[in-house]
């Protein structure tokens, strides 16, 4: 016969079993959230926010998620401006001056019950002093896989032109914060997970990082035009090269974003869902052709 | 919400729990004793005064035999009242502890004492437990004197002293699980005694334990600690149907490996990296083969291991989860003997002999084979004479050795040795393909993977018996972990890269424990460890993107620490069936120069011995060093464990722990036992961004400072309650374990705890096998609750100034979904015969039984206005074999 207490304490765990046996992790549900996107540009006169809102993640997409019946403000260093719908979640305000350096953004967007806002502060312009594109003489082969998962087609071959682009700006030596972001985008380029490791077409980074020649930072990329052999010649084709300066909150957003089936870009916006990001951009398209018909 | 209410379900329970040891029916201690006997039989009276007054006295029948007592008496104090029933008998009474006596004839002359007895006269009963077959030491017997009703448990090195006792004759209990309890008869004060316990022995692999379970007046082991002799982890299953201790330990409840075959081991709730493995009392870092598939435990090797699954004691420190001490076989002492074995992926063998009188060793390998069969080196020749070498190189391998001397039990001196690890060195074409010819051919876009990672463990230890009474353990260690990772990639003719990446951990120690049996129901250990720690990680990477863009790191980092701890616990038996293990333990940390202070409590209760055992410990625990990984770049920390210290910027990490149970024994083969726990860890180091995976060449480096920045401190929180059950009754064995648990972190952004990465809330293991002729058929399962992972709950079109807007799924909670159940099932089947004079094991494990392919991962991604969700499954039905030999 067992002691009294001792019999409390199995019936005590007991219980205990029973209690945790219900507990688990609940299934999440599905919730609609309004969604905005801002990147007020330096030197503008005009501020477009584009809201839309969040849907289900199953079924098909629906083709129209805009918002247009949102209130927006924004406040320019404090001072309220009003944006006007303009439809497909379009609103733009107008600004009698345009935006400068340090000013400071805050934008409030109410839709239904639910309010959301951020701020933030403009950079400096940017501008691209000088590029140089040195395209390679001969193209080199390459391994092309378009999946690294198991299953995945067995890899092959083929050929590319890689192409090295210098990209040169003045520094803002006010903001060491700043963050640069480079951007080359070909017309015709190629990309697969094993080259897309050594090539860099898109990279952002902390602008007091970039190596300083005289007055002026550069950064160097790399991208890929595939050809169909050894003897092929680089093809014309167009890249455009942008470089943009931003602050935290961007880089963080734009670092982020490249994995959409792994994680959502980090943003700003408190009580919802994006960013709003004053970023100061600068870019141009030059054509590239084959090194001995360089133009 | 169900978890406030489960919290606070769970307290009450712990409560209740405590509250129920405290309280326990006291035994009159106090009371007014009285006696009025005239020419009565002794032995009545003394009867009289057990029965009723609880005075506990131990006599031989002859010694009372047709004596007569006459006493009048009144008062408090049982010795008085025994010098009144024994006055004119020519007896006398001594005391052995409170309220227990032991009634002698005063003609009885005591032995001379040596020196340290004389101060009180009392006389100490000490020796050995060996097993009888093989002569190794055995750790955690039992040994009782039934007749006082006390009792102990032999230390690690196989000894056991209990002070403190009158001269005489004592039958003596000892047992063991898996051994025929033993009864002898022995005297204190002579030299300690060797007892032999004879295994059970095996009936065709299969084992009938059921007559050794009871265990006397021995307490069971204290609570969250797994003690079973190896003989019973060896017949436990395990993948990849090899010996592999690490694997047989997730049978019990509250220990399960992160993934479904490999990555580390994770225990009731707490991160692998929070486990601490000692082999001899050395550390080994990195105690897996395979990219964790196997361990470096093989099991065959130990002669003892436990498990600290929480709550260890005093003498423990250094991590905050759980503590596997596993201690080498010494070698038989007894004849050579020899084990050779071969399996699915490596072949092992096991050789231990005596050299000569008190000497012996034991020295055993094992090594995988793959490399043996598919080549190392390939020399390859294209039509236009082109050469090149390819190579397919893995394999891992283990080497244990021990060396014990001691011509006498004194003194005892062993050394063992143990080094392991994996080597990969692969150069193949990038373009591979499942035409394995394809491969045979000189490659101009390839890849070569050199890695390596050992443990290499030397550890020395001296023991030493002062008296009787005093027992004296030296260890000192030498223990490193190296790894490097090598790689060369090329994917076009002008774009590659080289990176060699290395770390390394030493450690050199010195601990120095000592045991003092001071009374009989009182014993102190003392201890001191001292540790110097040793990091180092260096970097050299070049990647050239094309001719012109070259990209270059080079990163190198030191860190030493010394780490001291002292330490002290006593195990003090108040009464009979109580046993309370206060400790203390203090640290210090040079790195950042911490000092902490731990406290521990054990404490194990028997209300009905053999029947009913409670137990309950917990303390405060610490951890010095973290183990983190780089977690955005491809180039180094793939398969390295790299460790950092403490410092001025980065805390300890430190955990709370209580644990409370009991034990049940309602019929002699089976035992029910259940454990509640609660753990609570502080600082513990979270990923600052959870959905950061390595996702380029490019990385913040190996500076620690760098490193540190994608982790953020955070705390972690576990509980749950295990049951388990566990009959050994003629040809079957049955084991089963249900837990159900919460394991939460949170980190300081959180508004409160999430589910952490191995958060499983309910878990279920059964064992049912069957012995017949030699024939042995074992049916085992494990369903548990999947693992949480982020389910997304919105989806939505965000764009950006230099590109398109993409389509993102909105994940606001990390660990929201759970995957869907794990449920997994294995048949073994074992045949055992002799053949040429050999004992033969043959072995056929199905793993995976009925080929569910359990869903161990899912992405979802969105893809053409809609979200494909991807599973990545676990192993298919595997048939796995294994022969092994024994002489």
């Amino acid at each position: 016969m067992m002691a009294s207490p001792t019999r409390s304490l199995i019936i005590a765990f007991v219980l205990g079993v029973a209690v945790l046996a219900g507990c688990g992790t609940v299934e999440p549900q599905s919730e609609v959230i309004v969604v905005v996107e801002a990147f007020p540009a330096t030197a503008s006169s005009e501020i477009d926010v584009i809201v839309r809102h969040s849907e289900t993640v199953w079924g098909e997409m629906a083709a129209d998620n805009a918002v247009d019946d949102a209130e927006v403000v924004l406040r320019i260093d404090g001072v309220e401006v009003p944006a006007l719908a303009m439809g497909e979640g379009q609103y733009r305000a107008t600004l009698q001056d345009a935006l400068d350096a340090g000013m400071a953004v805050d934008a409030t967007i109410r839709w239904k019950e639910q309010r959301a806002s951020a701020s933030t502060a403009m950079p400096r312009m940017i501008e691209i002093d000088s590029v140089r594109i040195l395209p390679a003489m001969r193209p080199v082969e390459a391994v092309l896989i378009d999946s690294v998962t198991i299953g995945a087609p067995p890899p092959e071959t083929g050929w590319l032109y890689l192409v090295d682009v210098a990209v040169f700006w003045r520094p803002d030596a006010t903001d060491n914060e700043a963050f640069i972001r480079a951007k080359l985008a070909p017309e015709r380029s190629f990309a697969g997970p094993v080259v897309d490791f050594f090539l860099r077409s898109d990279h952002i980074f902390s602008e007091a990082s970039a190596l300083q020649i005289g007055d002026a930072r550069h950064w160097n990329g790399v991208y890929a035009v595939r050809v169909e052999g050894p003897d092929s010649p680089l093809p014309d084709h167009e890249v455009a090269i942008a470089l943009l300066r931003s602050g935290r909150d961007y880089a963080r957003y734009a670092s982020s974003r490249f994995a959409p089936d792994r994680r959502e870009p980090v943003g700003n916006v408190r009580g919802g869902i994006g960013i709003v990001s004053g970023v100061a951009v600068d870019s141009l398209r030059v054509v590239v052709t084959h090194p001995e018909e360089m133009r | 919400m169900a978890l406030p209410i489960l919290v606070r379900a769970l307290r009450r329970a712990l409560v209740a729990l405590l509250l129920g040891i405290l309280f326990m029916p006291r035994s009159a201690s106090a009371q007014s004793i009285e006696i009025d006997v005239q020419a009565k039989p002794l032995a009545e009276t003394l009867e009289g005064l057990r029965t009723r007054w609880g005075i506990d006295v131990v006599y031989s029948d002859r010694a009372v035999a047709g004596v007569l007592s006459t006493c009048r008496y009144r008062g408090d104090e049982p010795a008085d009242a025994l010098r009144c029933v024994l006055a004119s008998t020519g007896l006398e009474a001594e005391r052995v502890r409170r309220r227990q006596f032991v009634v002698r004839t005063i003609s009885e002359a005591p032995p001379q004492p040596s020196d340290e007895e004389s101060a009180t006269a009392r006389l100490s009963l000490s020796g050995f437990v060996r097993d009888a077959s093989t002569g190794e030491l055995l750790y955690g017997a039992h040994v009782v004197i039934p007749a006082l009703r006390v009792g102990t448990a032999t230390n690690e090195a196989g000894y056991f002293a209990l002070p403190s006792l009158p001269d005489g004759e004592y039958d003596v209990r000892i047992s063991y699980i898996g051994y025929e309890p033993r009864n002898v008869s022995l005297r204190p004060g002579e030299r300690a005694s060797t007892i032999r316990l004879t295994p059970i022995p095996f009936e065709s692999h299969g084992v009938t334990v059921e007559a050794d379970r009871s265990r006397e007046q021995g307490f069971p082991p204290p609570s969250g600690v797994v003690q079973v002799p190896v003989r019973e982890l060896e017949r436990l299953p395990s993948f990849p149907g090899e010996q592999d201790l690490l694997h047989a330990l997730q049978w019990f409840p509250g220990v399960q490996k992160a993934g479904e075959v490999n990555g580390g081991l994770v225990i009731r709730g707490g991160s692998p990296d929070q486990n601490l493995y000692l082999l001899d009392g050395a550390p080994v870092y990195h105690p897996w083969h395979a990219f964790s598939l196997i361990s470096t435990f093989q099991t065959e090797t130990f002669s003892d291991v436990k498990l600290y699954r929480g709550a260890f004691p005093a003498q423990h420190g250094g991590r905050i989860s759980s503590v596997l001490d596993a201690q080498l076989k010494d070698g038989n002492r007894d004849g050579p003997r020899a084990t050779a074995a071969i399996g699915m992926l490596s072949g092992r063998f096991m050789i231990e002999s005596p050299i000569s009188h008190g000497t012996s060793f034991m020295i055993s390998g094992r090594r995988s084979y793959l490399d043996k069969l598919i080549g190392t080196r390939h020399p390859v020749e294209d039509a236009a004479g082109r050469r090149d070498t390819l190579r397919t190189d893995y394999f891992f391998h283990d080497l244990a050795a021990k060396v014990s001397f001691g011509s006498t039990d004194w003194h005892r001196v062993s050394l063992s040795h143990y080094r392991g690890g994996d080597q990969l060195d692969l150069r193949l074409p990038f373009d591979l393909s499942l035409d394995f010819s394809s491969w045979l051919r000189p490659a101009d876009l390839y890849f070569e993977i050199d890695q390596y990672w050992t443990n290499a463990v030397t550890s020395m230890r001296y023991q030493y018996i002062y008296g009787t009474r005093f027992f004296s353990t030296l260890t000192a260690y030498r223990s490193a972990y190296r790894a490097r990772e090598g790689f060369v990639l090329r994917p076009t003719s002008d774009s590659h890269l080289l990176s060699s990446y290395t770390v390394t951990l030493e450690d050199v120690g010195f601990r120095w424990d000592g045991q003092w049996y001071f009374a009989l129901d009182h014993d102190l250990l003392v201890g001191v460890h001292v540790v110097d720690h040793l990091f180092r990680s260096n970097l050299d990477a070049q990647i050239y993107r094309s001719v012109a863009a070259v990209d270059s790191m080079s990163q190198y980092s030191r860190q030493r620490a010394v780490e001291t701890a002292a330490y002290a616990q006593t195990s003090w038996r108040p009464r009979g069936n109580l046993r309370v293990q206060p400790g203390l333990r203090l640290t210090h940390f040079g790195g950042g120069g911490y000092l902490q202070l731990s406290p521990r409590l054990g404490v194990q209760y028997a209300p009905l011995p053999d029947r009913v055992m409670l137990r309950a410990a917990g303390g405060r625990y610490d951890q010095f060093m973290h183990r983190l990984r780089d977690r955005h770049s491809f180039l180094y920390d793939l398969v390295s464990s790299r460790w950092i210290p403490t410092s001025e910027d980065v805390r300890p990490s430190n955990s709370h722990h209580v644990t409370a149970g009991l034990e049940v024994r309602p019929h002699r083969a089976l035992i029910l036992s259940s454990d509640a726990y609660w753990y609570e860890g502080f600082d513990v180091l979270l990923p600052q961004d959870d959905f950061q995976l390595k996702d380029g060449l490019e990385g913040p480096g190996i500076e620690v400072a760098a490193l540190l920045g994608q982790y953020t401190p955070g705390d972690a929180r576990s509980y749950g309650v295990e049951f388990n059950a566990r009959l050994d009754h003629r040809s079957w064995e049955l084991m089963a374990s249900y837990t159900g648990s919460r394991s939460l972190t949170r980190i300081e952004t959180d508004d409160g705890f999430r589910p952490g990465r191995f958060d499983v809330p309910r878990s279920f293991r059964g064992l049912v096998g069957y012995s017949w002729s030699g024939l042995t058929v074992r049916f085992s399962g494990d369903i548990r609750s999947g693992y949480p992972h982020t389910v997304p709950v919105a989806r939505y079109v965000l764009g950006d100034p230099l590109g398109t807007p993409d389509v993102y799924l909105h994940r606001p909670e990390i660990n929201n979904g759970r995957l869907p159940p794990y449920f997994h099932t294995d048949l073994t089947l074992q045949y055992a015969f002799r053949w040429g004079g050999a004992r033969w094991n043959a072995q056929m494990h199905l793993f995976n039984l009925t080929g569910r392919r359990n869903v161990l991962a899912r992405q979802y991604v969105p893809v053409d206005g809609r979200v494909d969700v991807r599973d990545r499954r676990g192993l298919p039905t595997l048939p796995l074999f294994e022969i092994e030999m024994r002489i």
